[in-house]
């Protein structure tokens, strides 16, 4: 099979045969758990604070500031004594630049007038379907893949180095995790398949009530329930494979509200452009480059980093 | 399929020897995963570990690419860089600091990165992958496959103890590294099912020995005579 452009005769022009009218459907691909979890609470709260945050007017980035409130005590004063005031202090502050990041994908007239006929189900009717879905996946697949990236550079850690991943160490690390404050809200986690192994295996195998608990059960895995591998320690656990290296570990995560700070600038497309799509987080723009080419290019225009270290920690465990 | 008469022109053969002389696997093009950009390592006084018996730096990564904190193009990750120095007091490892990665010195843009140039996923379009030096890439016909020098990149962690405690580790940070694997340890001694038992010898080997507390040393010293891991002072 030839990849490349999305001509007659290569990309999905391959589909085209000589003998017989084929259909073009959607190919199963592991990113597909990505997407899975852009409607997670978590997600929808780090969106939303993205769009709070509104437009970018004559600076590059935006800044927050983290201020140390109401975590004084009140000390015994006499009668007739003031007390002496205490300081004001920024804990510390994360400062997101949003930059321009792009996927284009190509694909020729003879190619869609040979083939539009052919797709089916989501990328019916037509090559702008196909574009539409591509540029979706794109900017999931980039969003999700950045923010795992950044369990590479968390404070905290839960499970240990070199060892498969257990129930008790799971369960230290959300403890100090609640202890930290951060344990409010909901939870995501993001974990690897053998990261989940290790835990079923390891949960199956304490014995006791624990085999039977609800938490236990949760870990026998679902097939219907896609990417979600059950909720532990009140954190909701998915499937994921954007997840780093480090060394002979994995670096899985858990993810709580407030724990990232990403922003979008929405930057709208001018009115000499062929728009394909605006969707606010990203938009879509359709280009002749010539020979007979439609170019779509996806562009949004983010940033993410780190907002507040104690509220998510990575979880390590041995890779193989 | 038979070759038909039409395209069976020419001469015929007299031998094939030269064909199978003319490929090479050192032309191969490297399938990778995707484009992945390079990162600055940083390390924290904070951030300890302890594997196979040593006590170890864990690396934190400030990736480069713009799209990440408030990185700007050609800024070489500073944005990132600069956060995880207000934030989690971590410091830069300067990239020409010496490796040895497989047995021999790396040296590149970074010594302790490597860069992967290839062909995308499914061998579409062109990438530009990343890696540590302790990483390579080989190809088995179309399958990538990865080398890795874990022990190497280990003994050069360790050597950045002289970043993080020039005066050698403090107690404080001694139990930081020690803590996680020392709970986990403990954790599985009171586990009777034999997968707790083999994960506890495992466990307990990665604490160094002369760090491994009294309720663990007779587990300790049954896991080290057996030879389960290379137990290093």
């Amino acid at each position: 099979m030839a990849a490349g452009p999305w001509y007659s005769g290569s990309g999905i022009g391959d589909a085209n045969i000589a003998v017989a009218a084929r259909t073009i459907q959607i190919a199963l691909d592991e990113s597909v758990k990505n997407k899975e979890i852009m409607g997670h609470p978590v997600m929808l709260d780090l969106m939303a604070r993205d769009t709070g945050l509104g437009q970018l007017m004559g600076e590059l980035g935006v800044s927050i500031s983290l201020a140390t409130v109401g975590t004084g005590k009140l000390a015994a004063k006499a009668e007739g004594t003031e007390a002496t005031p205490t300081n004001w202090s920024v804990a510390n502050s994360a400062t997101v630049s949003p930059a321009r990041r792009a996927w284009a994908r190509d694909v020729s007239d003879y190619a869609s007038s040979l083939q539009n006929s052919l797709l089916t189900g989501e990328l019916s009717p037509n090559e702008i379907a196909v574009m539409t879905l591509d540029g979706l996946g794109a900017w999931v697949n980039d969003i999700v893949d950045r923010m795992a990236a950044l369990f590479a550079s968390a404070t905290y850690e839960i499970g240990t180095t070199g060892t498969a991943l257990t129930w008790s160490p799971l369960n230290e690390g959300v403890v100090a995790f609640k202890n930290r404050g951060a344990g409010r809200g909901p939870g995501l986690g993001l974990i690897s398949a053998k990261g989940v192994n290790d835990l079923n295996s390891d949960s199956l195998s304490l014995g006791g009530g624990f085999q039977f608990s609800p938490e236990a059960a949760a870990g026998i895995s679902r097939l219907q329930d896609g990417a979600f591998v059950g909720s532990r320690n009140g954190i909701d656990w998915y499937l994921n494979s954007e997840l780093d290296a480090d060394g002979a570990d994995t670096l899985g995560g858990v993810i709580s509200n407030g724990s990232f700070l990403m922003k979008h600038q929405r930057v709208a497309l001018p009115s000499n452009a062929d728009m394909v799509l605006d969707a606010g987080w990203y938009t879509q723009e359709m280009r002749r480059p010539g020979g007979g080419i439609n170019r779509v290019e996806t562009v949004s225009y983010n940033a993410i980093g780190i907002l507040e270290q104690s509220r998510y920690a990575a979880v390590r465990y041995k890779t193989a | 399929m038979a070759i038909s008469k039409k395209t069976a022109t020419g001469p015929a053969p007299t031998s094939f020897d030269d064909m199978a002389q003319a490929g090479s696997f050192d032309t191969q093009v490297l399938r990778l995963p995707g484009n992945r950009g390079p990162w600055t390592i940083m390390v924290s006084p904070g951030k300890l570990t302890c594997r196979d018996g040593r006590i170890l730096p864990v690396p934190a990564k400030a990736p480069h690419d713009t799209g990440f904190s408030s990185n700007v193009e050609g800024g070489l990750g500073n944005g990132m860089v600069s956060d995880l120095q207000r934030l989690g007091g971590f410091v830069v490892v300067p990239h020409r600091r010496p490796v040895v990665a497989f047995g021999s010195k790396h040296e590149g843009l970074s010594n302790y990165l490597r860069m992967h140039e290839g062909s995308g996923p499914n061998g579409r379009g062109a990438a530009v992958y990343w890696t540590d030096a302790w990483t390579r890439p080989v190809m088995y016909g179309h399958i990538l496959d990865w080398e890795y020098d874990h022990e190497g990149r280990d003994e050069w962690l360790e050597g950045l103890i002289d970043i993080i405690a020039p005066k050698g580790l403090a107690d404080a940070q001694i139990r930081a590294a020690i803590q996680p694997a020392v709970s986990a340890a403990q954790a599985l001694m009171d586990r009777e099912d034999r997968r707790g038992k083999r994960l506890l010898a495992a466990q307990v080997l990665h604490i160094p020995a002369e760090h491994v507390p009294d309720d663990l040393r007779d587990v300790y010293e049954a896991a080290a005579g057996k030879g389960m891991a290379t137990a290093k002072k």
